[in-house]
């Protein structure tokens, strides 16, 4: 007898509910599911192995495949979920909750997904659900973006799809475990699944989607954006591609596209996002060097990313929330005027945690995957991901917050934000992130004792 | 929090030196306090080199913004409404 229940479930059937409830109620019940789902995976931690398997069609279904890795992956989308959903606690239309939670669930679908044909199912409601937090934006730009995203994740689809049938054919077996890799066209299975899975991760050339749609989303929906697709993806990439020699080279080529692209860019939200690419690289290096350091770093810097990435997007969210603009040739003065400096220094913690400052989450896990390549004798690798970090800091610690808080070269005696009819102040109670913040720090105190042992090979 | 400290351009930059300083002074108490550890960690050759962090990352931001500019300007960039036009 199980005692848990699977954790996507609590979210995806929690979501049907959250139309019916109202005001205060619904506050409260929004916040109870991720909380929920945490005392569930916390009931989870003490059993392994495979549950809630379902016959189908002469195959078994596998729901509920329960290790360290899907563990730490479940952990971290969950308490993710809940600081997002902490932040988005204003949002009046039920649309963008319920969206939310299915990309929650899904996502949570995934991780535990023992199968392929489970995992592909999840896969898909996770690219239809997060579609939805695009198009709330009801922006022109928004829909086209929506549409484009959601183009470029049923070609991926499709492409998984392909792949899955293929291996099933090949092997007869629908479990999802690590592939077979080599070149010729009797590899053309794994070949797919790679291409699906990399579209989700964002590797270059097969990037645009994310720089293009997360910018238009909505201000709270671009939060719930940055965690759960591409970390997935980099999920799925353990278990099923570590080890895979290319995947070195696309994430150091990532990890330096991501921070030239962000240079040039005047839009915020679209710099952050091109640095969500440029981290992910970091995360795909190291799964393919595949040595237990370089996976436990993968799977730290994915854990820290989520928390500090999504601080990032809080932070600037707030400050398009609150002035309407999301340019730095439009921004400036947000701090020396006192009109958000609460704002400034929760950012900041986010962006020292992304620069790998020590004393914040990402100095343990950048220096994990890092350490990794030294490790491993990559000495082009290890220049080309320090460059990136080097880049990083450069636009994420002093471009972003320089132009949005402080002054502007020309113009440094006005502010830039006009105050004629609408007040610039601090966001509401709820859009001021505080938990994360403390996730990202604490984190750098444990060092890396909660983060070893989690790869596959280590036989757990 | 910090909403009561004043922060100007002055006060940044002060910062952002006393931060370089100390990274330096860290990077060179550790090469020379520790010779044998230090020879032991180190994977690779310019590791040795004292201060390599922050020339390396000195280096590294100009060589970012100049290729990061050149290209855009050159080749990659278009202008901001280059879509709605098109």
């Amino acid at each position: 007898m199980i005692e848990w229940v699977h954790p996507g479930l609590i979210f995806i059937l929690g979501a049907l509910l959250i139309p019916v409830l109202k005001g205060r109620w619904k506050k409260i019940y929004l916040l109870l599911l991720p909380i929920a789902a945490l005392i569930d995976l916390l009931y989870m931690s003490t059993s392994r192995g495979v549950f809630w398997r379902i016959p189908l069609l002469g195959y078994e279904l596998v729901f509920g495949r329960v290790d360290q890795l899907s563990l730490v992956f479940g952990y971290v989308f969950t308490i993710a979920a809940f600081c997002m959903t902490l932040y988005a606690l204003h949002v009046k239309e039920d649309g963008q909750h319920v969206s939310a939670f299915l990309y929650v669930g899904s996502t949570l679908g995934v991780v535990f997904a023992g199968d392929l044909f489970t995992l592909y199912l999840f896969w898909e409601v996770m690219a239809f659900s997060s579609l939805f937090l695009i198009w709330y934006r009801k922006t022109k730009a928004s829909s086209e973006a929506g549409f484009r995203y959601i183009m470029v994740h049923i070609f991926g689809g499709i492409c998984l799809l392909a792949g899955i049938i293929l291996h099933v054919q090949n092997t007869g077996s629908i479990a999802f475990n690590s592939f077979n890799w080599g070149t010729g066209w009797g590899y053309l299975p794994s070949y797919l699944i790679f291409l699906g899975f990399l579209i989700n991760a964002a590797v270059p050339p097969l990037h645009a989607w994310l720089a293009d749609a997360y910018p238009e989303a909505t201000i709270t929906g671009a939060v719930f954006l940055t965690a759960f697709t591409t970390k997935s993806a980099i999920y799925v990439l353990i278990r099923g591609f570590s080890g895979v020699e290319i995947l070195i080279w696309l994430g150091a080529i990532m990890a330096v596209y991501g921070v030239i692209y962000a240079v040039l860019e005047n839009d915020i939200r679209r710099l952050l996002a091109y640095h969500i690419i440029s981290q992910v690289g970091y995360m795909v290096c190291g799964v393919g060097i595949g040595t237990w350091m370089a996976i436990d770093g993968s799977i730290a810097h994915a854990f820290c990313h989520i928390l500090y990435k999504a601080l990032l997007f809080m932070g600037a969210g707030v400050v398009i929330e609150m002035t309407g603009r999301s340019k730095f040739t439009e921004l400036g003065g947000l701090y020396k005027y006192k009109y958000m400096p609460l704002t400034f220094w929760l950012y900041m913690i986010g962006a020292f945690s992304i620069s790998g400052f020590p004393l914040f989450n990402g100095f343990v896990s950048k220096t994990m995957v890092v350490e990794a390549l030294a490790m491993a004798e990559l000495p082009i690798v290890w220049l080309q991901l320090e460059g990136a970090s080097i880049g990083t800091f450069l636009h994420t610690g002093l471009k972003v917050p320089y132009l949005t808080w402080f002054g502007r070269r020309d113009k440094d005696k006005e502010p830039v934000v006009e105050s004629k009819t609408e007040v610039v102040k601090e966001p509401p109670k709820n859009m001021q992130q505080w938990v994360l913040p403390h996730f990202c720090a604490y984190l750098s105190v444990c060092i890396r004792k909660p983060f070893t042992g989690y790869s596959p090979t280590c036989g757990l | 929090m910090g909403m009561g400290i004043k922060l100007e351009q002055k006060h940044l930059f002060g910062i952002l030196y006393v931060c370089l300083a100390a990274s330096i002074l860290a990077d060179v108490l550790v090469k020379f306090h520790g010779q044998a550890e230090a020879q032991a960690h180190t994977a690779f050759l310019w590791q040795t080199i004292p201060g390599f962090s922050a020339i390396y990352g000195f280096v590294g931001c100009v060589l970012i913004i100049v290729v990061s500019k050149s290209l855009g300007h050159l080749w990659l960039q278009r202008e901001e409404d280059y879509y709605e036009k098109h």
